[in-house]
């Protein structure tokens, strides 16, 4: 079920945290394959490359590939909090999150 | 006919599905950043709300809503690639485009005549470029083009295999060279056949009593000279290809090191800084505390008490503003100081900063440090900052951080009792705790009572003790407040660990 946010009547927590888990489980695990797939069709044009560009924009990539597979994550932890509907403490939220930056 | 933009296709090639596929995935990222993002107003609306304990649902609103900005900020990113990867494949097929036209290779060649009369035993220039390798002058107005193409031919067809040495200024163009003159040794070789064929002829000629020995004499003078004249043409074709392929070659070169520059100029890799200058913005508010915060995050030992302070700030009701402030009116380099809680810098010091350099805050940072590992022990165990051995280790912390800022080894650092005992300023450049037992009378004694006596674990004894106040990121411990009484040749320096930037456990004695 999908909840926009713009409505009259308050959401239920319940369809909110379905929804948003939905996402985590659907788009979010979604862009994870489309990262994949991005890393993958770059990974075949670099190996392609002079070697002498070749380091440099492998570092880029890969560089992008774990960024943005830890921002990934950390909507997956968002997701999860959610899904559980208590976020486990604070600290313990701030360190799911925070963690995966490390 | 081999162009130069085939000699790069394979790069173009590249250049052009990384892109595609970096086009691709921003547009996916960023409906998929939206789209997280929208929940944030979704948290807002729950007729129940969600129990989050401790930081609440504004705490997961600025989760949700800091990375969705750095998601954009990453993605962005992917558009700064994508848009180098188009940059480069435009700059190098236009780069390449004039150097396919055969009219910039006969730039001051003398032309080629293609007069010729009934008489069949003369040699004209024009007829050496008929034999051409495949290449007619039927096809072109200009015997000299066949020349152009037949170099071209055999000088770029196996270069898309060898970009490397292309990118290389030396390589590139000593392998063009070498090409050149292979391709001007063939058509030599040809025309040599020809030159022998005539002569040949001639020759026969003379055998069939067609010529007499002085005809023969006067054309084969003329064929000499004509193979003379036509490879004096194809020297100079050959030599204008040379400087107009070496010029290429730097272009090319330019081209791929502008793409290079471009590529390194994205920053992709400080995604997690970006992260960490964030929420130094969003605890302390002074810009001067941010400046200097910012460059502390770029060394190790530093980024741990940023850490520290952040820690501080995010589970302290006052805020970042209220621990670290500025006080105005004391003189320069006069340092820093806390009252257990509140670090207090000199505004004076905050002059020497020069926006373009982190490492003019490299003093203040040392300042800040010592003062943050007092506030940690204050905090932590209630352990008084105003002690020689707390001054001992405060200064050994201040140390690490600016030699760590200026890219240097922490250096040498005195034991306690030469540091006790050395004069203040020593020339060596090393602190000295002269100053702190003699103008400022500090107690040789961390712990009051217990500290000297009960070695490393005495502050275990501490009531209220709280060993991960803010996390300790320092890791900092009371054992490494020993003097030469609890420790005799006590050498903080022993206890540290430069390859992990971490204090080592204390053995007690």
């Amino acid at each position: 079920m999908r909840v926009t946010g713009f409505g009259i009547d308050p959401i239920p927590v319940s369809d909110l945290g379905d929804a948003i888990v939905g996402e985590a489980k659907d788009q979010w695990h979604f862009a994870l394959y489309n990262l994949d797939a991005l890393k993958s069709s770059l990974d075949s044009a670099v190996q392609q490359l002079p070697t002498t560009l070749l380091n440099t924009v492998q570092k880029f990539v890969g560089d992008f590939e774990s960024n943005y597979t830890a921002l990934l994550n950390q909507r997956i932890v968002i997701g999860e909090i959610l899904e559980n509907k208590v976020a486990p403490t604070a600290e313990a939220q701030e360190m799911q999150i925070t963690d995966t930056f490390q | 006919m081999t162009s130069f933009s085939d000699v790069i296709q394979p790069l173009l090639t590249q250049l052009e599905a990384m892109s595609n596929a970096a086009r691709q995935s921003i547009q996916t990222f960023t409906q998929g950043t939206t789209t997280f993002r929208n929940h944030t107003n979704d948290v807002g609306n729950l007729s129940s709300p969600i129990h989050f304990m401790g930081q609440g649902a504004d705490a997961f609103i600025a989760a949700v809503n800091h990375n969705a900005d750095l998601s954009n900020k990453a993605i962005t990113r992917l558009s700064d690639f994508q848009e180098a990867c188009d940059d480069a494949k435009t700059t190098m097929t236009d780069m390449s485009t004039p150097y396919d036209r055969e009219s910039l290779y006969l730039n001051n060649v003398q032309y080629v005549s293609e007069f010729a009369n009934a008489d069949q035993y003369n040699t004209y220039e024009h007829q050496y470029f008929l034999d051409a390798q495949g290449y007619s002058t039927s096809d072109t107005s200009d015997p000299r083009t066949t020349i152009v193409w037949r170099i071209r031919e055999d000088t770029l067809g196996g270069l898309s295999f060898q970009l490397d040495t292309l990118l290389n200024t030396y390589n590139g163009q000593t392998l063009l060279e070498g090409n050149i003159n292979f391709a001007v040794s063939c058509i030599q070789s040809d025309f040599q056949n020809y030159q022998s064929k005539r002569h040949e002829f001639l020759n026969g000629a003379l055998q069939n009593k067609e010529i007499s020995k002085d005809q023969r004499d006067y054309y084969a003078l003329v064929v000499d000279s004509s193979y003379n004249q036509a490879m004096n043409v194809v020297n100079a074709i050959a030599k204008n290809m040379t400087t107009a392929y070496n010029d290429w070659d730097e272009e090319f070169i330019a081209a791929a090191n502008n793409f290079l520059t471009k590529i390194s100029n994205i920053d992709s890799g400080n995604l997690a800084q970006f992260q960490l200058d964030n929420k130094i913005d969003g605890e302390f508010h002074d810009p001067r505390t941010q400046a200097l915060l910012y460059a502390m995050s770029q060394c190790p030992y530093g980024a741990k008490v940023v850490q520290y302070l952040l820690n501080e700030a995010s589970s302290s009701k006052k805020g970042g503003d209220y621990l670290v402030v500025w006080q105005d009116g004391m003189p320069a380099n006069t340092g820093a100081f806390n009252n257990g809680t509140t670090i207090t810098l000199n505004v004076q010091d905050f002059n020497q900063y020069d926006p373009n350099d982190p490492t003019s805050l490299v003093t203040l940072a040392g300042y800040i440090t010592h003062e943050a590992v007092e506030t940690y022990y204050s905090q932590a165990y209630g352990i008084p900052a105003d002690t020689v051995p707390m001054d001992y280790l405060a200064d050994f912390t201040n140390q690490i951080v600016t030699n760590q800022m200026l890219g240097k080894p922490v250096g040498y650092y005195p034991d306690y009792k030469t540091w006790v005992n050395d004069p203040q300023n020593p020339p060596d450049g090393s602190d000295s705790g002269y100053a702190y037992v003699h103008d400022f009378h500090e107690s040789n004694d961390p712990g009051g009572g217990f500290g000297e006596q009960m070695s490393h674990d005495w502050w275990s004894l501490w009531n209220d003790s709280n060993p991960n106040y803010a996390k300790n990121p320092m890791g900092l411990s009371p054992s490494l407040l020993q003097n030469d009484s609890t420790m005799p040749g006590w050498d903080i320096s022993k206890y540290w660990d430069p390859k992990t930037s971490t204090f080592l456990p204390v053995k007690s004695h």
